[in-house]
C-alpha cells in the first residue's frame, strides 16, 4: 500500500510536469497554429545549458535555475523567426516539419558537443538530496515534491495569467479568432512572438523541474517526452487547456504505476499507442473542443 | 567496384524510392509518414524471414511489400478522414511503436539488430535494387499522368471542391496510404539486402530527417526532384572531411528549414519540370525532322 501511495505521488508529480509541457505546447498551437514537435528537445537542451552553467559555477543553484529560465525565453524568441513567415501564409505543415528538424539538430548537437554524448547527471544538490520525509518504508525527496508544488502552482498562475491579465485576453483574442483580433488593433505578429517567448519561458521552468525531479538527462529525452505530450494533448483534444491537465495528471499516474511492471522502453510504447488509438478511433478526444 | 561505388549506387536508388513513396501522399498535401515505418517494418521481415526460415529474395519481396500493406490497412481507412496534423502525428507513433518493438524484442536482435542474411552478388544487388527502381518510377509516372494524378492535383488545391467535383477523397487518401506503404516497405527489402541484415539505429530520427530533406530540396511536387537530391545529398555527406562530418544531420536540417522557408516547392518544381519536358520534346522533334 505504502509503495502504492508513493507511486502514486510520482506519478502525480510527473504528470503535473507534462502538464506544463502540454500548456506549452497548447498555447503554442492555439495562438500560432504551430504544433511545435521540437519544444520537448528545446526544453532538454535548456537542462543542457543548466548543466553547463552548474558545472562552470561549481554547483551554483540560483544560477544554475537563471540559466534554465533565462534560455527558455532565449531559445524560443531565437526560433521564432523560422516559424513566422510559415505562420505568416499558414503553412502550418511546414512550420511542424521545421519544428521537427529543429528538434534533430538541437538532439544531435546535444548528443555529440555535450559529456561526450554520454547522459548528464545533475548535482545532487538541486535535487534536495539529504532533504526527504519517509513515509514508512518508502523514502519521498523532497526534490520531488518542490517539483509537484512548482508544477502546480505555474499551472495555476498560467490559467490566471490567461484568463485575468489584459496579455492574457490578447493571447485568447488571437487563438479565438486572428482576423477578428486584428481587426481590433491586436499586433498578431508581436503575440505571436510574445507566445514563443512565453512557450520558452514554460520550457525553461519545466527544465529545471524535470532537472531536480529526474536527476539526469540525455539527448533523446526529448523524442519520448514529446511524444507523451502529444498523446496527453491530442487524448484531450487539442487547445483544450483544462483537458490537458487531466490527462497530463493520468499520464503520469499511468506511466509511474507501468515503470513497475513493465521494462523501461515500454513504457513510452503506451504513449505512443495512446496517440494511435485515440486518432484512428476518437479523433475529437476526450474533452472536445474548449470554448 | 569499391564499396563506396556499390553503397552510393545502392543508397541513391533507395532513398529516390522512398522519396517516391512519401512524394505521392504529399503531392496531396497528405503528410504520411507511413513510408519511414514501412520501410523499418519490410527491412525486419526480410531480415528475419532470411535469417530464421531461410526465404528466397523473391518471395521475401512479396510478402514485406504484402505484410506492410496488411499493416497500414485499418490506419489508413480510419486516418483518410482525417487532417494533416492528425495523419502526421499518427503516423509519426506508428514509426516509434515499430522501432520500440525492434529495439526490445529478443526475436528482432534488440538494440543489436539483426544479420545473418545471405549476401547477394554485387550484380545482382544492383540488378535487382534498380529493376525495382524502374517499376516503381513507372508506376508513379502513370499515377501522375493518369486520372489519379489529375485527382492528387485537385485535392492538393482545395478537397472540398474536389469532393464537390465527384472526388471520392477518402478513397484516393486510402490508395495513396497503401501504395506509398508498399513503396516504404520495398525501400526496407532492398535495405536489408544490402547490409545482409538490420540494425534499429538505420531507422530513427535521422531516417525521418533524411527522407524529408530529399523530398523538400528535390521538389515536393514532382518525381523528379528526389532523382537529383537523393544522390547528390548522400555524396555530400560522405565526402565531407572528417572534421565536418558530425554536423552532417545539422547540415541536412539547415537545409531542411532553408528550403522550407525560401523555396518550399524545392529545386525543380512543376514549372521547372514542364520547361525541361517542353525542351526535350522539342530537341527530339528536331532531331526527327533532320533525319526525316
Amino acid at each position: 500500500m505504502e509503495v502504492l501511495i508513493a507511486q502514486l505521488i510520482g506519478g502525480i508529480k510527473l504528470g503535473s510536469l507534462y502538464a506544463v509541457v502540454v500548456i506549452g505546447f497548447n498555447l503554442l498551437i492555439l495562438v500560432t497554429g504551430v504544433m511545435h514537435l521540437g519544444y520537448p528537445t528545446l526544453l532538454v537542451l535548456s537542462m543542457y545549458l543548466t548543466w553547463v552553467v552548474l558545472g562552470a559555477t561549481h554547483n551554483s543553484l540560483i544560477l544554475g535555475i537563471a540559466a534554465a529560465i533565462v534560455s527558455g525565453p532565449l531559445i524560443g524568441a531565437v526560433t521564432a523567426p523560422l516559424f513566422l513567415p510559415l505562420v505568416k501564409r499558414r503553412a502550418h505543415l511546414e512550420a511542424l516539419v521545421v519544428s521537427l528538424a529543429i528538434g534533430i539538430i538541437c538532439s544531435d548537437i546535444m548528443s555529440h558537443w555535450f559529456n561526450l554524448g554520454l547522459p548528464i547527471a545533475f548535482p545532487q544538490s538541486l535535487q534536495l538530496e539529504g532533504h526527504s520525509i519517509n513515509f514508512g518504508l518508502t523514502v519521498i525527496r523532497m526534490g520531488e515534491l518542490v517539483t509537484l508544488a512548482v508544477s502546480i502552482l505555474i499551472v495555476f498562475l498560467f490559467l490566471y495569467f490567461l484568463n485575468r491579465t489584459k496579455q492574457g485576453r490578447v493571447l485568447r483574442a488571437v487563438a479565438q479568432d486572428t482576423e477578428v483580433a486584428r481587426i481590433l488593433g491586436i499586433s498578431v505578429p508581436k503575440t505571436a512572438v510574445f507566445s514563443f517567448a512565453l512557450t520558452g519561458l514554460l520550457g525553461g521552468i519545466s527544465a529545471i523541474l524535470f532537472a531536480m525531479s529526474t536527476g539526469a538527462a540525455s539527448a533523446d529525452l526529448g523524442d519520448s517526452l514529446g511524444m507523451k505530450c502529444l498523446a496527453v494533448l491530442f487524448l484531450a483534444s487539442i487547445g483544450n487547456l483544462k483537458g490537458g491537465l487531466i490527462c497530463a495528471l493520468g499520464l503520469g499516474i499511468v506511466e509511474s504505476l507501468a515503470m513497475t511492471y513493465l521494462p523501461g522502453d515500454w513504457t513510452n510504447a503506451i504513449a505512443f499507442s495512446v496517440i494511435v488509438l485515440v486518432l484512428l478511433f476518437k479523433p475529437e478526444g476526450i474533452f472536445g473542443e474548449q470554448h | 567496384m569499391t564499396l563506396f561505388h556499390l553503397y552510393f549506387l545502392q543508397f541513391s536508388a533507395i532513398y529516390i524510392i522512398l522519396a517516391w513513396a512519401m512524394y505521392l501522399p504529399f503531392r496531396a498535401n497528405q503528410p504520411y509518414f507511413g513510408p519511414f515505418y514501412s520501410m523499418a517494418l519490410g527491412a525486419y521481415f526480410a531480415a528475419y524471414t532470411a535469417v530464421n526460415w531461410g526465404w528466397p529474395p523473391w518471395l521475401i519481396i512479396i510478402c514485406a511489400v504484402a505484410f506492410c500493406v496488411l499493416f497500414s490497412l485499418v490506419p489508413a481507412f480510419k486516418l483518410a478522414g482525417l487532417g494533416g496534423f492528425p495523419m502526421l502525428i499518427a503516423t509519426l507513433a506508428l514509426f516509434f511503436i515499430v522501432l520500440t518493438a525492434a529495439r526490445n524484442l529478443a526475436m528482432f536482435g534488440g538494440r543489436h539488430g539483426l544479420f545473418g542474411m545471405v549476401p547477394l552478388s554485387n550484380t545482382a544487388l544492383l540488378s535487382v535494387t534498380y529493376a525495382f527502381l524502374l517499376v516503381v518510377g513507372f508506376v508513379v509516372y502513370r499515377l501522375d499522368h493518369s486520372y489519379i494524378g489529375r485527382a492528387l492535383d485537385a485535392v492538393h488545391f482545395d478537397k472540398n471542391v474536389a469532393a464537390a467535383m465527384g472526388i471520392d477523397t477518402a478513397r484516393l487518401s486510402v490508395q495513396l496510404q497503401l501504395t506509398a506503404s508498399a513503396i516504404g516497405g520495398l525501400a526496407g527489402v532492398l535495405y536489408a539486402f544490402t547490409f545482409a541484415g538490420v540494425f534499429p539505429e538505420a531507422f530513427g530520427f535521422n531516417l525521418i530527417l533524411y527522407g524529408m530533406t530529399i523530398l523538400t530540396v528535390g521538389g515536393m511536387y514532382t518525381m523528379w526532384g528526389s532523382i537529383i537530391a537523393a544522390p547528390i545529398l548522400w555524396v555530400f555527406t560522405q565526402v565531407l572531411p572528417d572534421s565536418l562530418k558530425t554536423f552532417g544531420i545539422i547540415i541536412y536540417g539547415a537545409l531542411l528549414i532553408f528550403m522550407l522557408l525560401a523555396r518550399p516547392s524545392g529545386v525543380i518544381d512543376r514549372g521547372t519540370a514542364a520547361a525541361v519536358s517542353r525542351r526535350w520534346k522539342s530537341l527530339f522533334k528536331g532531331v526527327a525532322a533532320q533525319q526525316g
